[in-house]
């Protein structure tokens, strides 16, 4: 199972995450994601077993949130880009 | 207004002014909502004097009768005035016994107990939550007043009143201040003869603005301008402007970038800067000055020009909330912000006195005055209040329709004249521009064209609204581009904001932050131009004392806990993290604050899991871009329409990590030693309010992404006839010459 960058992920309750930024860090694959309805629910999970396991921890999760590059995203998506 | 007018309003919809009898506390406030405005309209009927002495008495009467009720109205407008008008020496002297507790919670022998009950009293009135309720026992006239659940006090009317009139701080220089102590000795000695005129704006004016259950301001709001939604206009800035004009500039040549080839060009990008900044930042007030009925709206003597009642409701209820509203001579002027004296307001108007009470005493306002929202909505127009959920509104006819439904005893033409005197149609063509051909289109029942019928009301030509689907197409163009350009101004803000942070080392300065985040709360719900970058060596000893004044109010603010309440879990769980679970509601801005100011945070829950499992139940491949990863180039980037929320979503989910991100590596970069006024990063003492904080930024990004798409979707629909149709006219101004 591959997950990449604006992939849509459904959970088994049906809510639906927008894959928003990835990131390997501890030989892991960390993805930033976003409640495709709930714009206050932003989650950081990996993967395991087929199970995404999401950070609860919040010095945990500061510490990845930090690593995400976010740059790359905002670089590379030019608002111009889709509003032309 | 006259006298006689207001008294038929009355009696059509059965009010009575007795006060003391009521259901409820909404009843209540409707009452008192009734006799305040009854007050002021007799004030300024008897300056006019217009009454004779048989309907005076009658009317002495009834605010004789009520004098009680309206003197606690008059006492709380003192309070809401300025909050220093306290003088606590004399409070502390006061006899508050004449006071129930009715919950037992205040010790009211003390200072503190006397405080907390008097701002809870104003909260009550000035707040939807409050509720008051007036009452006659035995004689006396008394009133119970509730706000939140642990406050709940009933006394005799008189003993408030005389609390209130006992700690007043006059201040000499206070004109508003004076002239509501005048109004209050008048009132005492049914002396309302000598009751000013400027008073009785005054009294209004706190009226239509005061966080009251249902109050005027809401309904005329939701009722009267169902179509426009306030927030959604800008004025720009009179005293900022010409500092981030240079700004929008570069900004607009580098969003299109532009080269200049010739001197011949560069003459032409700037007429067509000119056309941009004419048009579009004025664009909406404009293009009603220039095309409908302004004999409705506010005059502004600083800009100028008309401005539209929403705008102007929110400049109003601005100035009242945290603003300051003063008087010269024959003019009333309305801040913004701050109450210090040496304020730097960034927004305020100018309004003639006259101009403000016709406005006052308009339909707008007698019409407020017995709709109920509720009333409203169930009866004439189903769930057609809010822009967003309205689809149904996006068609001139049922428009029409909901306003003939609405005024049933008037005819088709009668109706059309009301919305236009109203200025309906062109709220509604603002709002929806893409109805303009209907618009031009539309035939009465009669077969009548309806633009012929409005054309008729001012002896104009019908030839003269055709124009409107030339600059109506125009316009949007120009407002679209001008969304672009404020949203990279906005990205371009958080840069800045993100740089300061970081050179936070090099500035050291409280009040660069200070300035810097203190605009960004302010300014993030829009993109506004109006934000002051000043670097702290520039700022002058009377700028740096409104910034830490400013800070402390809104810390003060936090300590008092005086914030608006609200129900979900979810904010219930934030405010016990911020060790708030005393309040209900929340405003974002103030929890994110009060998290900064290194307000005591509630200790995590050790028993949070670590980690969670989720199930995958499916995974969406992105239609055209699962290829996409992010070292990709741009021209990569071909996007379906249907992709793009997602990646609106993206972009703005990760611009709020970005700015998160700084701030916290700068508040590491100190080594542990955190200033309060840094405390950015201290909100994500949880999972939780990390997000928070993200959501914070980014909410505001995709919202005001959606709505250039919105417009990128009307302009699609008919920019091609443009560019066919209207060609020549581009040309003239040059545009075509630009090269992008």
């Amino acid at each position: 199972m591959k997950i990449e960058l604006m992939d849509r992920i459904t959970l088994e309750d049906d809510t639906k995450y927008i894959v928003a930024n990835t990131l390997e860090y501890n030989n892991k694959i960390y993805y930033l994601l976003v409640n495709d309805e709930d714009d206050t629910d932003i989650m950081i999970a990996y993967l395991k077993n087929m199970e995404l396991l999401s950070i609860e921890d919040v010095d945990e999760y500061k510490k990845i949130l930090l690593k995400f590059n976010t740059d790359k995203i905002l670089k590379n998506m030019d608002i111009n880009d889709f509003l032309n | 207004m006259l006298m006689d007018d207001l008294i038929k309003i009355f009696k059509r919809n059965d009010v009575d002014f007795d006060i003391f009898k009521n259901i409820d506390s909404d009843d209540c406030k409707d009452k008192y909502n009734n006799l305040i405005y009854f007050f002021s309209v007799y004030i300024m009927n008897l300056k006019s004097k217009k009454l004779d002495r048989r309907e005076m008495k009658a009317y002495d009467d009834i605010l004789n009768y009520n004098k009680d009720a309206l003197l606690m109205y008059l006492n709380l407008c003192l309070d809401i005035l300025d909050n220093q008008v306290v003088d606590n020496s004399a409070l502390e002297k006061e006899d508050f016994s004449g006071i129930t507790d009715l919950n037992g919670n205040f010790d009211l022998t003390t200072l503190d107990g006397k405080k907390i009950v008097l701002k809870q009293i104003r909260n009550a009135f000035a707040h939807k939550s409050g509720k008051i309720f007036f009452f006659e026992d035995s004689g006396v006239k008394k009133v119970r007043i509730d706000n939140k659940k642990w406050f709940s006090i009933q006394c005799n009317i008189s003993d408030i009143n005389r609390i209130f009139k006992n700690i007043v701080l006059v201040n000499n220089e206070n004109n508003l201040q004076k002239l509501l102590l005048e109004t209050i000795n008048c009132v005492e000695k049914g002396n309302y003869q000598m009751i000013s005129e400027d008073a009785a704006i005054l009294v209004l004016l706190n009226l239509l603005m005061c966080y009251n259950k249902e109050s005027i301001f809401d309904r005329f709001m939701l009722t009267q301008t169902s179509f426009i939604d306030a927030s959604k206009f800008e004025i720009e800035s009179t005293e900022y402007w010409s500092c981030s004009e240079s700004r929008m500039r570069q900004l607009f040549f580098d969003v299109f970038n532009i080269h200049f080839h010739s001197n011949k060009d560069k003459e032409l990008y700037e007429k067509e800067w000119k056309s941009i900044v004419d048009i579009d930042c004025n664009s909406i007030v404009h293009s009603i000055n220039y095309t409908y009925n302004t004999s409705n709206m506010p005059y502004d003597i600083f800009s100028n020009r008309h401005i539209p009642i929403p705008i102007f409701m929110n400049i109003l209820r601005n100035a009242n909330c945290h603003g300051r509203i003063i008087m010269q001579g024959d003019y009333f002027i309305f801040y913004d912000q701050e109450k210090r004296k040496n304020s730097n307001p960034n927004l305020y108007m100018k309004i003639n006195k006259n101009d403000l009470l016709n406005f006052i005493f308009s339909d707008y306002f007698t019409e407020s005055l017995f709709t109920t929202i509720d009333d409203h909505q169930n009866e004439y127009s189903m769930g057609l209040y809010l822009l967003e959920q309205a689809e149904s509104a996006n068609n001139l006819a049922s428009y029409i329709d909901t306003y003939i439904c609405r005024l049933p005893n008037l005819t088709e033409f009668e109706v059309i004249r009301y919305m236009y005197d109203n200025n309906k149609f062109s709220s509604y063509l603002i709002e929806y521009p893409g109805q303009t051909e209907h618009f031009l289109n539309y035939k009465l029942k009669d077969g009548t064209k309806l633009i012929t019928l409005l054309a008729s009301f001012e002896e104009r030509s019908e030839n003269e609204f055709n124009y409107l689907n030339i600059n109506g197409k125009k316009n949007n163009l120009l407002k679209n581009k001008w969304m672009k350009i404020g949203l990279n101004f906005y990205y371009e803000y958080i840069t800045d904001f993100i740089e300061v942070l970081k050179g936070r080392k090099k500035y050291k300065s409280y009040y660069e932050f200070f300035n810097l985040y203190y605009a960004f709360l302010r300014n993030l719900k829009t993109i506004n131009s109006n934000i002051k970058f000043t670097k702290i060596d520039e700022l002058s000893e009377e700028e740096k004392q409104i910034i830490q004044s400013g800070s402390e109010e809104l810390r003060d603010e936090f300590i008092d806990n005086d914030v608006l309440l609200g129900k979900s879990n979810y904010r219930s769980q934030l405010l016990l993290e911020v060790g708030m679970q005393q309040s209900q509601e929340s405003e974002l801005d103030k929890i994110i604050f009060v998290c900064s100011l290194n307000k005591k945070n509630v200790k995590q829950d050790d028993t949070e899991p670590k980690e969670k499992r989720h199930t995958i139940k499916n995974i969406e491949k992105h239609s055209t871009l699962s290829h996409v990863y992010v070292d990709s180039s741009k021209a990569n980037l071909k996007i379906s329409s249907e992709d793009k929320i997602r990646i609106l979503k993206i972009f703005a989910v990760n611009l709020g990590i970005r700015l998160f991100n700084a701030a916290w590596m700068s508040v590491n970069a100190k080594e542990g030693l955190i200033p309060p006024e840094l405390g950015i990063a201290i909100y994500s003492t949880s999972v939780l309010i990390c997000n928070f904080a993200i959501f914070k930024t980014w909410s505001n990004l995709v919202n005001k992404l959606k709505e250039i798409r919105k417009y990128e979707e009307i302009i699609n629909d008919y920019s091609e006839q443009v560019e066919g149709e209207y060609g020549d006219e581009n040309r003239i101004n040059g545009s075509n010459n630009i090269r992008r």
